[in-house]
């Protein structure tokens, strides 16, 4: 008979996944977490904990899209550069206008809409979370929020793909990228953070009630013709313009690209500034995530 | 030794309508994330309803607890307020070890997989970091018996090869806690046979298991401790002979006891009396033979319209579930039952069995109509009992029927 170590009970607020420690499920544990600094360690120490099961899940995802195609992971490639192709298109037939964007407009708006994409893809992926992996969420207990970070982590390695191959694609357009490429990760973080932050509310929210979730690809849909994506110059409409100045996805995306394809560093501390506003608003979505999901799981079935 | 699962005063409130639901889980929600207090728990609001009220009981390490309860008794609720997928309205659960829920085994996997990168997905959903997985792969590949099929997506499976795949990850995963909700009711018998002996193996280990099964035989042979409920209340937690006992009397109308035996239904008119088993060779086990037959008395008064009536005999034991034996409901066979009592002897050759506790259901239906007539289930076959319940149960039959008087 194995040997029961009696130990001090704790709260099931990080799940002790393969420990013999005590764990206890009583109404508001899992919901427990007050302070929003509780809640951010709760994620990283859950994180780290589960590390193996968080590349695992985001393996089966990975695979288990691609393996049933001929093509295969091809697609990651295929799907932007044929947008690529259509948006030069209407430009060459003069349906948009763009204004001076610097480059050739199909570089432009490759590495445009596969930084808008690292947003969009997020958001909507992470959204997503808790309705795509209901089948095992009503058959085991585990930490969700690593579920999140699977969901993240997939939505942001093939918008990442997609546009390391299409700065390939630019630079035989001829557009060379300044050497703070590198910095890329740096970049793209608010991007990812604003973009999970909406997932986690979208996400509990339409697992109680799906309209949400609807309404939320309707906005983002939107969104993206609110914000200068495939264009340049300040809209005419002056309630457009008045939004496109102070939406903040307007100067995450702005200050990326002006970096990476011309190496210029205006509005850097508008930049700073909104990034730590968005990591103000991630750790807000976080612990509301960790106060509501359980109720939210309940209804979900 | 303290107790592996502690369950006190638990509780668990769930809305019957859909609509009220989200309303109640938006404003809960709401309220939660603005930092508002919750309405009180103790009270119902509208269509909402106790799917679990007071339930306390514990379970001791090595335990095999029977978790019996007619439908919508709340015992898959409990069984997910013990895993913590749901979270409780009141009362406290504590866990101590590692729990794998077999209530839906294999939960991650993935068709287009193959069989080995599901078992590490599904390994890691319980706990296994990729070490230990290393350990006890080749053991979960043999339990499983698919060796050959490794590689292959498990689209390619068959449904039964994905449940035993599903059910050896979960217990190879160095588990204290096993919650195993009606796992028999999928797999064949041998599977079946299989699962529940490694479920008793892994209890000589200090494995708790709580057994769900609508099957009152898995449970009497299996569980040390029945607890019943019914319509989410707890009713008996102790021996599971009498907690099967108060479970068949809290459904009247669908069994009704009768000098121990539990008649489904009945016409009058039509009784079974008695079934014999008889051993020609014994030597001192329940039943060993090469040749050995079952003896079944029943009379038959109002025979009406239902000239022709089919029978089927199905002999129940722990370990498999109750397959006919034989009937005259083919074309092989034909039995024309006749007004009187009348005897039927079932002749069993090839049989091996050993230290079994058997029962019979016997039914009775009108060929015609197709109306069941008669059916009496468990009847205990007169034999010899033994506490081991270890056996096989394999079988040839031949029936021959006496019409043993007139009437």
């Amino acid at each position: 008979m194995k040997v029961k170590k009696e130990v001090k009970p704790s709260s099931p607020l990080i799940l002790p996944t393969r420990s013999k420690e005590a764990v206890i499920h009583a109404p508001g544990m899992r919901s427990g977490s007050e302070s929003f600094t509780k809640a951010l360690q709760r994620f990283s120490t859950s994180l780290w904990r589960n590390k193996n099961l968080t590349y695992q899940l985001y393996k089966r995802d990975l695979l288990g899209n691609y393996r049933k195609s001929v093509l295969g992971l091809l697609w990651i490639l295929l799907a932007p550069l044929i947008g690529a192709i259509s948006w030069s298109f209407m430009n060459s037939a003069g349906i948009l206008s763009p204004g001076d964007v610097g480059i050739p407009y199909p570089a432009y708006v490759l590495i445009s809409g596969a930084i808008w994409a690292i947003f969009a893809g997020t958001a909507a992926t992470t959204g997503e979370t808790l309705e795509t992996n209901k089948g095992f969420i009503s058959q085991v207990y585990f930490p969700h929020e690593i579920l999140f970070v699977k969901q993240a982590g997939s939505a942001l390695s093939s918008a990442t793909i997609t546009f390391f191959l299409n700065m390939l694609v630019a630079l035989v357009l001829g557009v060379v990228p300044s050497w703070y490429i590198v910095f890329y990760p740096l970049l793209v973080l608010p991007l990812v953070l604003l973009g999970s932050g909406i997932g986690f509310f979208v996400s509990v929210l339409s697992a109680i009630a799906t309209d949400i979730r609807r309404v939320a690809t309707l906005v983002i849909g939107m969104l993206m013709f609110a914000t200068p994506v495939v264009y340049v110059k300040t809209p005419d409409n002056p309630w457009l313009s008045w939004f496109v100045e102070h939406n903040p996805l307007t100067i995450l995306i702005r200050f990326p690209r002006e970096v990476i394809l011309f190496g210029t560093f205006d509005h850097s501390s508008q930049f700073a500034l909104t990034s730590l506003g968005v990591l103000v608003f991630f750790i807000v979505s976080l612990r509301f995530f960790f106060t509501t999901e359980p109720s939210a799981i309940e209804r979900m079935f | 030794m303290s107790a592996i699962i502690e369950v006190d005063g638990v509780g668990k409130k769930l809305c019957r309508s859909l609509k009220r639901g989200i309303f109640y889980g938006l404003s809960d929600s709401l309220r939660m994330g603005l930092g508002f207090s919750l309405p009180s728990s103790t009270k119902l609001r509208k269509e909402e309803f106790w799917a679990l009220k007071d339930i306390s009981f514990s379970v001791n390490p090595g335990e095999t607890i029977g978790l019996v309860g007619s439908n919508g008794s709340g015992k898959t609720t409990l069984l997910r307020l013990i895993n913590g997928i749901y979270p409780l309205t009141e009362g406290k659960i504590t866990i101590r070890g590692q729990v794998a829920p077999l209530i839906g085994v294999g939960a991650a996997f993935h068709p287009h997989l193959s069989g080995r990168e599901n078992i590490a997905i599904n390994a890691a959903l319980l706990g296994m970091s990729r070490q230990e997985l290393r350990k006890v792969l080749d053991a979960i590949v043999e339990f499983a018996e698919i060796r050959h099929s490794l590689g292959a997506p498990l689209a390619s499976y068959s449904s039964g090869m994905k449940i035993r795949l599903g059910f050896a990850i979960a217990v190879h995963c160095n588990i204290d806690i096993i919650l195993a909700d009606e796992i028999l009711a999928v797999g064949d018998a041998a599977f079946q046979a299989k699962c529940l002996k490694k479920i008793s193996d892994l209890r000589k280990q200090g494995v708790s298991t709580l057994l769900v099964s609508h099957d009152t035989e898995v449970i009497l042979a299996h569980s040390s401790r029945v607890v019943l409920l019914d319509k989410g209340s707890f009713q008996f937690s102790g021996d599971p002979s009498e907690g099967i006992a108060k479970y068949r009397a809290l459904r009247p109308g669908e069994a009704l006891v009768k000098d121990g035996r539990e008649i489904v239904t009945g016409i009058s008119g039509i009784s079974v009396s008695e079934v014999i088993m008889d051993p020609k060779k014994s030597d001192g086990l329940a039943f060993v033979s090469e040749e050995g037959s079952l003896r079944i008395k029943l009379c038959l008064l109002n025979q009406g319209e239902e000239r022709a009536v089919v029978f089927r005999v199905s002999v129940r034991a722990p370990l498999v579930c109750a397959e006919p034996i034989f009937t005259n409901d083919s074309d092989l066979c034909s039995y024309p039952l006749q007004r009187g009592s009348s005897e039927l002897e079932c002749k069993l050759t090839g049989l091996n069995i050993k230290n079994i506790e058997l029962s019979v259901d016997v039914q009775i239906r009108c060929k015609k109509t197709d109306e069941m007539l008669y059916w009496i289930s468990r009847l205990p076959v007169q034999t010899q009992r033994s506490k081991s319940l270890t056996g096989f149960l394999n079988y040839e039959t031949k029936v021959e029927l006496k019409q043993t008087e007139r009437v």
